[in-house]
C-alpha cells in the first residue's frame, strides 16, 4: 500500500544520533527508485553508512544537498508516483513537520499533586485468612500519640493528613487548637472538662468548678521557651529613669493623624542606635560562639488573643521615625491577627516589651532566647523630680534592662543603658 | 505423524498470519525508526519469526514465556494485542505498559507473557521460577525462556538450566541462535561452539533445529512440551537461525558480510520457506496467503497511525506504579 | 505472652503463614538440607541460622525448595514464581550474596510493575542475614539496607527485636510488593515477647521504643538494642532521648523523626551500614531539610568507619558502633561531657 508522497528524512541510527550530514546522492531527481534500495549515503559522528529508500516511487525532490547537515527527522527528500502533481509536491514540502529528538529534561516544574497509588485489588487468597491481631495502633505516629496524650486529644476525632492517612504531631495540635479556637465540631468538648462532670483526668479534690483547658502549641512553645530562658540564663537587670518630656515635645511637633510616629517608635529608633553602638547587646548566643549583628533587629512583645508573640522589625537602625512608625504599627496588627509569616517571628537581636499603656510603672522582663537582652518599658508618667535644687514634674518612665550575664557584663548593660537614654533626652538626633 | 502434519488448514494459516504478522511490524518498524519518531532504541526480530511462532502454537495463555530484548515477535506469537505493542513502542500512554517499558520491556501477563527483558541473561531464572508455579500448581502448564546465542554465555542461565534439572520443573529453554552475540559472532563467543550440547551438559534434553523452518521448531517444541507436561523436566532447543537487521537499528553492522543478509533473506527467510511447502504440499492456496499478506499490511497501517495518534503519558504517570501500595 | 527469641518468632511467622495461605513457599540454600546426602535425613540444615527448621517435615518438598547454590537463579525464580501467581519467600543465607544477583533483585524484580505499566505483581520476599559482630569477614558481615533502600520498587525491613520480626515478616509475605527482609544474625537469639497468634507489624511506621526530651536517637537493627543501653545509661543523668526504631527503611518514617526533633532540636543517627550515601546520612540530609529551624545543635552520624568489615575480632569490635559511641554521641550533641 504505497502512500502517494512519502517523505525521506535524515534517519536516526542508533541512540546517540541528532544529526547527519549528507556525503553523496546516489540518485537524481527525476529517478525511479525501489524501496530498501540505498540511495544515499550520510556521515554520523561515528559512520558513513547507506540511506535506504522507505517507500517505492519517484525521487520527486532532493531537499539537502552533498556537504549539508540536517537533524535527525528533518526532511531531505521527496518520493512520490510520477503521475502526482508539483503543487502538491511544493505543499507536503511546506507543511512537513519532523520528528522532534529531544535529551533535554523538561522545563516545566514537577507535577504538584502527590504520587498516585495505583489501586490494589487484593488477590484471593486460597487458604483461610487466620484470626489476626489487628495493628490499630499504627495509624498514628508515635510522637502524635504522645502529644495527644499530653493535650488530653481524644485521637478518635482527628482527622488524619499524614502518609495514608495517618493522625500526624500537626494533626493533632492543629486539632486542639481548633478546639481552644472554638471552631472544633462540638464532639470536641471531652477537651473541655467540667469538675462536675466525668472526666479522665482526675478531678482535684474540694475544689470549686473550673475548666481544664488544654495548652495550645503557641502556649505550650511560650511556656517552654520562657521557662528555659528563666532557669537556664543568668539574668540580671538594669533600671533607669527617663525624661520623656523632649521625646513627647518633638512629637507633638509633628502632624498628627493615624501615621504620627509613638512614643514607642522613638525609644525603638534610639534603642537601635544604642545597640548599634554596643554589639555585645545586640547579640544571640549560639553554644560557645556569640553572633553579633549587623544591624538591629528588634522583636516587639505584642499581646495576641492566642497569647505573647514577638515580631521582628528588621534593621531598625536604618530606618527613618516615620518608617518605623509605618512599619511597626503593619507588624502589630497582622500579630494582633494572627497573620504573621513565619521570617516575621524567627531571628532578632534584641527585644523591646511595653507594658506602659496598661499603667504599669515599671516591671522586668524575662530574657528572649538566643538573645541576650531584653528591655521592659514602663508607662510614661508625671512624677516629682530634682532638677537642680528644685523639686519639679517631670514625664518619665522606668526602662528596665534584663541582659545574660554570660555575654553582657554589668558595666556593658549600663553603658547601653546610658546610651539609649542619653538620646532619648536629647532627641534631635533621632 | 508429527505435530505440523496434523495441523489443518486453519492452524497452519494463523500460524502464516502470525509469522507475516511479526515481519511487517518489524519491517514498518525499520522505516518508523529512521524518521526520529519512535525514542529509544529498538531491536528487530524479523527473520526469526518462525521460531517464536513454532514455539508459542504449542502454548496457551496458561503457559508462561520470557522474551529478550529482541522481543516483538515472542509478543505477537504469545497473543499480545498488536495496537497496544505499537502505541508502548511509540512510548504512549494507553501502550499496552502505559509508556513506561518502551520496546524491551513488552509483557501481558494475562496472555503468561512475563516481559521482554532488556538484561541478556535475566530471563532464563524467571521462567525456572514460573516453572516451579506450574508443577506446583499441576495443571499440566509449562514455562519457556527464550535467550539468544549471546544469552547462553551468561552465569544466569547456566543456573536456571542446572537448578531446571535438580526441581525437574516443566521448562523449556530456547535457545535462538542468530549467529551474533551483539556485535561479536557466536562462533567466537561460544567457546565449545555448540549450544545443544552444552545444554546436554546440564543435563536438559537438547536438540538443534533449522529455525527459519516453522515446522521444524513446532515439532521439536511439541516434543519438549510432550516431556514437560508428562513429568519429564526441562529440555532445551537451539534453533540456527539469522536477523534481518542489525543487532539494534542504527547498527551498522561492518561484523557481516555485505551480501549476508541478502543472501540470508533468499534461502533462510521463513515465510518464502512456508509459501513453498504449502504449493508443494497444497494445504493452502496462494489466494489465501495474499489475502492474510494484504489483511495484515492494513493492520499495521492503522496500527501505527493510531500509535502516531495515541497522547503521550502526562507526568503523574511518573510516579505511579513504582509500588502497588507504599 | 511468651518470650521468644528472634530466630524462633521468625520461623513462627513462616509456619503460620505457609499454613495460612497455600501459595507461600520457600525456597534457598539448604532451607531444609540435607537432600542427596547419605545420612537419610531429610531435614540435616532447617536453615543456617534455623530460621526455616520445620517447614519440609509440615509442608514437603513441593514447597519447601532446597536449591542449588545459584543466588541468580534463586531469586529469579522466586521472582519468575511471584509473576506466575505464587507468594515466595526466598532465602540468600547471606546479605552480602546480593552481589552474585543485583540483577535479579533491582533490574528485575523491583520494576516488573513499572515497566508493565501497572499490570504485574511480584509478591516476593527474599530474607537474607546481616550484620557484623560475629566475626564472619568482609563478605559475611554487611548491613546492605542503604543499599537496597535506594532502589525504587523494593521495599526493606530491618527488624531490631522478636516482636517486629514476626509482625514485619507476616506483613513482608502478605504484601503484594516486593520485599528484601534483612535480618540481623546477632539479634536470631534475642529474646522477646511474641504473640502466638499472627499479627502483622505495618511498613513505614517507626517504634517509639524509649521517650524522652533531650536528643532523638534513631536506631536501626542491632543498633537498637544498643541505643537503648546508651540512653538508659545517661537517664541515671537525666539525660532522657526518644529512641526511635524506624523498623522499615523504605518506606521510611520520616514524619515521626521530624516530629520528634521538633521537641528535642538534636539528632544522633546510629547505623550500621558504612556512612557514605548510608540511611545516617539520609535521614540526617531529610532532617536538615525539613527541621532546619527547630535544631539546637549539629546532627550526629554514628556509623561504622568507611572499610569492609574486618575479621579479627579486635578490629571487628572497633567497627561496629556500640553503647559507648552512641552515648558519646549524645553527649556531644547536648554539649554534655
Amino acid at each position: 500500500m504505497p502512500t502517494p508522497i512519502a517523505s525521506l528524512t535524515m534517519p536516526k541510527w542508533g541512540i546517540e544520533m541528532t544529526e547527519g550530514t549528507i556525503t553523496n546522492w546516489r540518485v537524481t531527481p527525476g529517478t525511479r527508485i525501489e524501496k530498501g534500495q540505498e540511495i544515499l549515503d550520510v556521515e554520523t559522528e561515528k559512520i558513513v553508512n547507506a540511506v535506504e529508500a522507505p517507500a517505492s516511487g519517484v525521487l520527486r525532490r532532493i531537499i539537502a544537498q552533498e556537504g549539508e547537515t540536517r537533524s535527525v527527522g528533518e526532511l531531505i527528500g521527496i518520493i512520490a508516483d510520477a503521475d502526482v502533481g508539483e503543487e502538491e509536491i511544493e505543499r507536503f514540502a511546506r507543511e512537513f513537520v519532523a520528528a522532534a529528538v529531544s535529551f533535554e529534561p523538561t522545563d516545566a516544574p514537577p507535577p504538584t499533586e502527590p504520587p498516585k497509588l495505583a489501586d490494589a485489588t487484593a488477590a484471593p487468597i486460597s487458604a483461610a485468612a487466620a484470626d489476626d491481631v489487628g495493628s490499630e495502633e499504627a495509624r498514628v505516629s508515635p510522637i502524635a500519640r504522645r502529644v495527644a496524650e499530653r493535650l488530653g486529644v481524644d485521637l478518635s476525632k482527628v482527622h488524619g493528613t499524614g502518609r495514608n492517612g495517618r493522625v500526624s504531631k500537626e494533626d493533632v495540635e492543629a486539632y486542639a487548637a481548633a478546639v481552644q479556637g472554638g471552631t472544633a465540631p462540638a464532639a470536641a468538648a471531652s477537651t473541655v472538662a467540667s469538675a462536675t462532670t466525668a472526666s479522665n483526668a482526675a478531678t482535684p479534690v474540694g475544689t470549686s468548678a473550673f475548666r481544664r483547658v488544654a495548652m495550645n502549641s503557641r502556649r505550650r512553645t511560650i511556656a517552654r521557651r520562657l521557662q528555659e530562658s528563666k532557669q537556664t540564663i543568668p539574668h540580671y537587670r538594669l533600671t533607669v529613669d527617663v525624661d520623656f518630656g523632649p521625646v513627647l515635645e518633638l512629637r507633638a511637633g509633628l502632624p498628627g493623624g493615624p501615621s504620627r510616629p509613638s512614643v514607642n517608635d522613638f525609644l525603638l529608633r534610639a534603642a537601635a542606635l544604642a545597640l548599634r553602638e554596643h554589639p555585645d547587646v545586640n547579640a544571640q548566643l549560639e553554644g560557645d560562639e556569640i553572633l553579633q549583628f549587623e544591624h538591629a533587629d528588634i522583636a516587639i512583645a505584642v499581646a495576641a488573643d492566642a497569647g505573647l508573640v514577638t515580631p521582628i522589625l528588621r534593621a531598625v537602625d536604618t530606618k527613618s521615625i516615620v518608617e518605623i512608625a509605618h512599619e511597626s504599627r503593619a507588624l502589630i496588627a497582622s500579630a494582633r491577627q494572627g497573620t504573621l509569616q513565619r521570617e516575621q517571628i524567627t531571628g532578632g537581636s534584641f527585644t523591646v516589651s511595653n507594658l506602659g499603656m496598661f499603667g504599669v510603672s515599671r516591671f522586668d522582663a524575662i530574657i528572649n532566647a538566643p538573645q541576650v537582652a531584653i528591655l521592659a518599658v514602663g508607662a510614661v508618667e508625671p512624677r516629682a523630680v530634682v532638677q537642680g535644687n528644685d523639686l519639679a514634674v517631670a514625664r518619665m518612665a522606668t526602662l528596665t534592662l534584663s541582659a545574660d550575664h554570660r555575654v553582657v557584663d554589668g558595666a556593658v548593660g549600663a553603658a547601653f543603658l546610658r546610651s539609649l537614654g542619653d538620646r532619648l533626652r536629647d532627641p534631635r538626633g533621632l | 505423524m508429527s505435530d505440523s502434519a496434523r495441523l489443518d488448514g486453519t492452524r497452519l494459516l494463523r500460524a502464516y498470519r502470525q509469522m507475516k504478522l511479526i515481519r511487517e511490524f518489524e519491517e514498518r518498524l525499520h522505516v518508523e525508526i529512521a524518521t526520529g519518531e519512535i525514542p529509544g532504541f529498538t531491536h528487530l526480530y524479523a527473520g526469526q519469526e518462525a521460531v517464536a511462532v513454532g514455539v508459542c502454537e504449542q502454548l496457551g495463555d496458561a503457559d508462561y514465556i520470557v522474551s529478550t530484548h529482541r522481543g516483538h515477535g515472542h509478543c505477537i506469537a504469545k497473543g499480545c494485542d498488536v495496537g497496544g505493542m505499537m502505541k508502548e513502542i511509540y512510548g504512549r500512554r494507553d501502550g499496552l505498559c502505559h509508556g513506561k517499558g518502551g520496546s524491551m520491556h513488552i509483557a501481558d501477563i494475562d496472555k503468561g507473557m512475563l516481559g521482554a527483558n532488556a538484561i541478556v541473561g535475566g530471563g532464563p531464572p524467571l521462567a525456572v521460577g514460573a516453572a516451579i508455579a506450574c508443577k506446583l500448581r499441576g495443571g499440566g502448564h509449562v514455562s519457556v525462556a527464550f535467550g539468544g546465542d549471546g544469552s547462553a554465555n551468561q552465569g544466569t542461565v547456566f543456573e536456571a538450566m542446572n537448578m531446571a534439572v535438580v526441581l525437574q520443573v516443566p521448562a523449556i529453554f530456547v535457545f535462538e541462535n542468530n549467529g551474533y552475540s551483539e556485535h561479536t559472532g557466536c562462533d567466537y563467543a561460544v567457546g565449545s561452539k555448540d549450544l545443544t550440547a552444552r545444554a546436554r551438559g546440564f543435563g536438559l534434553v537438547a536438540e538443534c533445529v533449522d529455525g527459519a523452518d516453522f515446522h521444524a521448531v513446532y515439532d521439536a517444541m511439541g516434543r519438549a512440551v510432550e516431556r514437560a507436561r508428562a513429568g519429564g523436566g526441562p529440555s532445551a532447543i537451539e534453533a540456527r537461525i539469522t536477523r534481518f537487521y542489525g543487532h539494534f537499528e542504527g547498527d551498522p553492522q561492518k561484523y557481516r558480510a555485505r551480501d549476508e543478509v541478502a543472501r540470508h533473506r533468499e534461502t533462510m527467510d521463513c515465510l518464502k520457506r512456508f509459501r513453498e511447502r504449502m504449493r508443494a504440499g497444497g494445504e493452502l492456496a496462494e489466494a489465501q496467503l495474499d489475502a492474510v499478506d494484504a489483511e495484515v499490511l492494513a493492520l499495521i497501517e492503522r496500527i501505527v497511525a493510531d500509535a502516531k495518534a495515541a497522547p503521550p503519558p502526562v507526568e503523574a504517570d511518573l510516579y505511579t506504579d513504582v509500588y502497588i501500595h507504599y | 505472652m511468651p518470650q521468644m527469641t528472634m530466630r524462633d518468632a521468625l520461623n513462627q511467622a513462616l509456619h503460620q503463614e505457609m499454613e495460612r495461605d497455600e501459595r507461600v513457599i520457600v525456597l534457598g540454600e539448604d532451607v531444609s538440607g540435607g537432600a542427596g546426602g547419605t545420612s537419610g535425613e531429610r531435614e540435616a540444615s532447617g536453615g543456617i541460622f534455623g530460621v526455616t527448621k520445620g517447614l519440609l517435615p509440615r509442608f514437603g518438598a513441593g514447597r519447601v525448595i532446597d536449591t542449588p547454590i545459584s543466588e541468580s537463579a534463586i531469586v529469579g525464580a522466586a521472582g519468575g514464581a511471584a509473576l506466575a501467581g505464587l507468594r515466595p519467600v526466598a532465602e540468600l543465607m547471606f546479605a552480602d550474596f546480593v552481589g552474585v544477583c543485583m540483577d535479579q533483585i533491582y533490574n528485575q524484580i523491583a520494576k516488573f510493575r513499572y515497566m508493565f505499566g501497572g499490570k504485574s505483581r511480584c509478591p516476593v520476599v527474599i530474607r537474607m542475614a546481616m550484620g557484623a559482630g560475629m566475626n564472619m569477614g568482609p563478605q559475611h558481615s554487611q548491613s546492605i539496607y542503604a543499599l537496597m533502600t535506594a532502589v525504587p520498587g523494593l521495599k526493606v525491613v530491618v527488624p531490631s527485636n522478636a516482636y517486629d520480626a514476626k509482625g514485619l515478616l507476616i506483613e513482608a509475605i502478605r504484601d503484594d510488593d516486593p520485599v528484601v527482609f534483612l535480618e540481623h544474625k546477632a539479634l536470631y537469639p534475642r529474646k522477646g515477647e511474641v504473640p502466638e497468634k499472627p499479627y502483622t507489624v505495618p511498613f513505614g511506621e517507626a517504634a517509639l521504643v524509649r521517650e524522652g526530651e533531650h536528643v532523638t536517637v534513631v536506631a536501626i537493627a542491632r543498633m537498637v538494642p544498643f541505643a537503648e543501653r546508651a540512653i538508659d545509661a545517661l537517664a541515671k543523668e537525666g539525660i532522657t532521648c526518644d529512641l526511635i526504631d524506624p523498623r522499615t527503611t523504605s518506606p521510611l518514617d520520616f514524619d515521626t523523626i521530624v516530629e520528634s526533633v521538633e521537641g528535642t532540636g538534636r539528632l544522633v543517627v546510629v547505623d550500621e551500614s558504612p556512612p557514605r550515601c548510608s540511611l545516617a546520612a539520609d535521614i540526617a540530609a531529610t532532617v536538615a531539610e525539613r527541621a532546619f529551624g527547630r535544631l539546637k545543635a549539629p546532627i550526629a552520624q554514628v556509623t561504622p568507619p568507611h572499610t569492609p568489615v574486618p575479621f579479627a575480632p579486635a578490629l571487628e569490635r572497633a567497627y561496629v558502633p556500640g553503647p559507648p559511641r552512641i552515648e558519646a554521641a549524645i553527649r556531644h550533641v547536648l554539649k554534655v561531657s
